[in-house]
């Protein structure tokens, strides 16, 4: 099937925009455990722009303990795991 | 207390420090992974140019921005990264440490020290990338900065702030050049920077080694990337070592910085371009190669006395194939620099060290930097040099020869003879000065060619004994006065009685 050039452009760019709007209006927050109705509320207060936002709770035991944020692009990195992996780092070198 | 206690109690401090322990970062994961490149997905918000850091501590430079995608280099270990790797972005523009502190010490492309001898703290950085200096700030060229080589010093002068190309086959003595330039520093109030991009890390060693044992490490800095270092490191090396050049610049200082050499530097860049997927052009070098260099040599200049006065001298040095020079690297780095030092083969082989081809080596802005002493034997010689090498190229063909012609021939035989110099062996002004003083004035001719090396070591002992006024006033005020002639001449005289009296 052939598609015009202009309107596999147009199809391209709306896409994008839409992958970025919905990213914008929704966060994911990771933690070792299912937060109760609470721990949510705090989370909110905590960092305001979260209330904007649809949120997904996703556990995983990846974290050892702490939690992250993710919001688009950019990562709020409060877990255990980065921190020990920032050790590790820092005494390779 | 004992290291275990010491560590134990670092450890600890580490622990109970109040130290931010949320992170926040912008992040994106890698798609494709190539030799020495990443691309990455994700980035909402990061900068052409800004360092990035991958899970295992390695950083990469972000060099490609497109739409969807950031093309990467990665300085260091790549293998053990893997698709889907989170990558941060650290908000900073690759810059390095920069200071007093890096004096004396071997670092490598990206600033880290490689040397032994411990951490290097200094408090400011530099961008690497940098815009050269505006017109406004500059100023010509007015000061020599001697090389020690008596060919290059009286012909082909160099001046601070000056870019003079470095151009020969493989085993000319292109480095050798650099190298004796370097050690011809000390006590000359200029900082030395040499940059190693490319080399084999046996020619480093032996290179830092040199520089060890003639003490020219007090002033000298070593930015070394090595032919087994990644091609991404290797193509960041000359503006890490140019960053850190400004910064002595900055500070009002002179500075020499060398490039040894950009012909592996091209190579190094057009491999990254390759892997980017970027177009290729003439012998598949990608577009933008010419400003690659351009915006790296245009970084060094004179400052104006306004601004400090510093000055930043390149020596950038290229390899040519069978002595190609209009092949596509060399052309353009000789369109770029202020002159070019051609080496050859055949005078190498010929014994004729430094290989300097005379005839087609020019400097187009080092004449108005050159010391008043050096301009007045400096002239005379390159006229008697150019007519030997118009007569010589027809007394091939013909037999019989004028007494006029024999006598221009002779003298040009001497000349050439008389700018050989060994390696390691620079000489300060004065001595150059007096040597050159001597074969113009015709001293030279009575003796046979073979036997100039020997007179010139003779008469430099002998004036180190009964001349060293003449010498130190010839250091001191850079020219050569009526008066001082004329006391050179009487000692001159004087040496040739006693020393050459039967020839």
């Amino acid at each position: 099937m052939k598609i015009d050039q202009n309107l596999r452009e147009n199809l391209k760019n709306l896409i994008i925009k839409r992958i970025k709007e919905d990213s914008e209006n929704s966060a994911i927050i990771e933690t070792p455990y299912k937060l109760s109705v609470d721990e949510l509320s705090d989370f909110k207060n905590k960092f305001p722009f979260l209330q904007k936002c649809r949120i997904e709770n996703l556990v995983t035991d990846k974290l050892i303990g702490g939690y992250v944020i993710r919001h688009g692009s950019e990562i709020i990195d409060g877990s255990l795991a980065t921190r020990i992996n920032n050790i590790i780092v820092s005494l390779k070198i | 207390m004992s290291t275990i206690d010491k560590i134990y109690k670092e450890i600890e401090e580490e622990i109970t420090a109040k130290k931010p322990r949320v992170i926040e970062s912008n992040v994106g994961y890698i798609t494709e992974l190539k030799d020495e490149v990443a691309f990455l997905e994700g980035f909402d918000n990061v900068k052409y140019g800004e360092i990035i850091t991958f899970e295992n501590g390695v950083n990469g430079l972000v060099i490609d921005l497109s739409q969807t995608s950031v093309g990467c280099i990665i300085f260091g270990d790549y293998i053990t990264l893997k698709e889907g790797d989170m990558a941060r972005g650290t908000g900073k523009i690759f810059s390095v440490p920069v200071g007093e502190t890096l004096l004396g010490r071997v670092i490598n492309g990206l600033g880290q020290p490689i040397d032994n001898l411990g951490s290097i703290k200094s408090e400011k950085e530099y961008a690497v990338e940098r815009i050269a200096p505006g017109v406004v700030y500059r100023q010509s060229v007015s000061v020599a900065l001697q090389t020690g080589i008596k060919g290059i010093d009286a012909v082909i002068p160099i001046g601070r702030g000056q870019r003079e190309l470095i151009i020969g086959d493989r085993g000319t003595g292109k480095s050798t050049i650099a190298i004796d330039t370097v050690l011809n520093q000390r006590g000359q109030d200029v900082i030395c920077i040499y940059c190693v991009i490319g080399q084999k890390r046996a020619n480093t060693a032996s290179l830092i080694d040199t520089f060890r044992r003639n003490k020219a490490m007090d002033y000298t800095i070593v930015v070394a990337a090595t032919a087994s270092d990644p091609s991404a490191i290797q193509f960041v090396t000359p503006y890490v070592a140019t960053a850190i050049g400004e910064y002595f610049m900055d500070k009002g200082k002179d500075v020499l910085i060398i490039y040894d050499d950009l012909t592996k530097h091209a190579w190094a860049y057009r491999q990254v371009s390759l892997v980017l997927r970027r177009p290729s052009g003439r012998e598949a070098y990608p577009g933008d190669i010419f400003y690659l260099h351009s915006r790296l040599l245009e970084r060094s200049c004179r400052l104006s006395s306004k601004y400090g006065g510093g000055s930043l001298t390149a020596l950038p040095i290229v390899e040519t194939q069978e002595g190609d020079v209009s092949s596509y690297i060399p052309t353009n780095i000789i369109s770029i620099t202020d002159g070019q030092i051609f080496l050859e083969t055949d005078l190498f082989n010929k014994g004729i060290r430094p290989a300097i081809n005379v005839g087609t080596s020019v400097s187009r802005v080092g004449s108005s930097a050159q010391t008043k002493a050096m301009k007045k034997v400096g002239g005379k010689l390159r006229f008697d040099l150019a007519q030997y090498r118009e007569l010589a190229s027809f007394a091939q063909f013909e037999s019989e020869l004028d007494e006029r012609t024999k006598q221009f021939l002779d003298r040009g035989a001497r000349m050439t003879e008389l700018l050989k110099q060994q390696k390691n062996k620079t000489l300060d002004l004065a001595h150059e000065v007096v040597i050159i003083w001597c074969g113009i004035n015709g001293f030279l001719d009575n003796i046979p060619v073979n036997q100039v090396v020997s007179f010139e070591q003779n008469i430099m002992e002998y004036l180190d004994g009964h001349g060293s006024k003449i010498l130190k006033k010839i250091n001191q005020s850079k020219e050569i006065d009526n008066g001082t002639e004329k006391d050179l001449q009487e000692l001159v005289k004087k040496f040739m009685e006693l020393n050459y009296k039967n020839e």
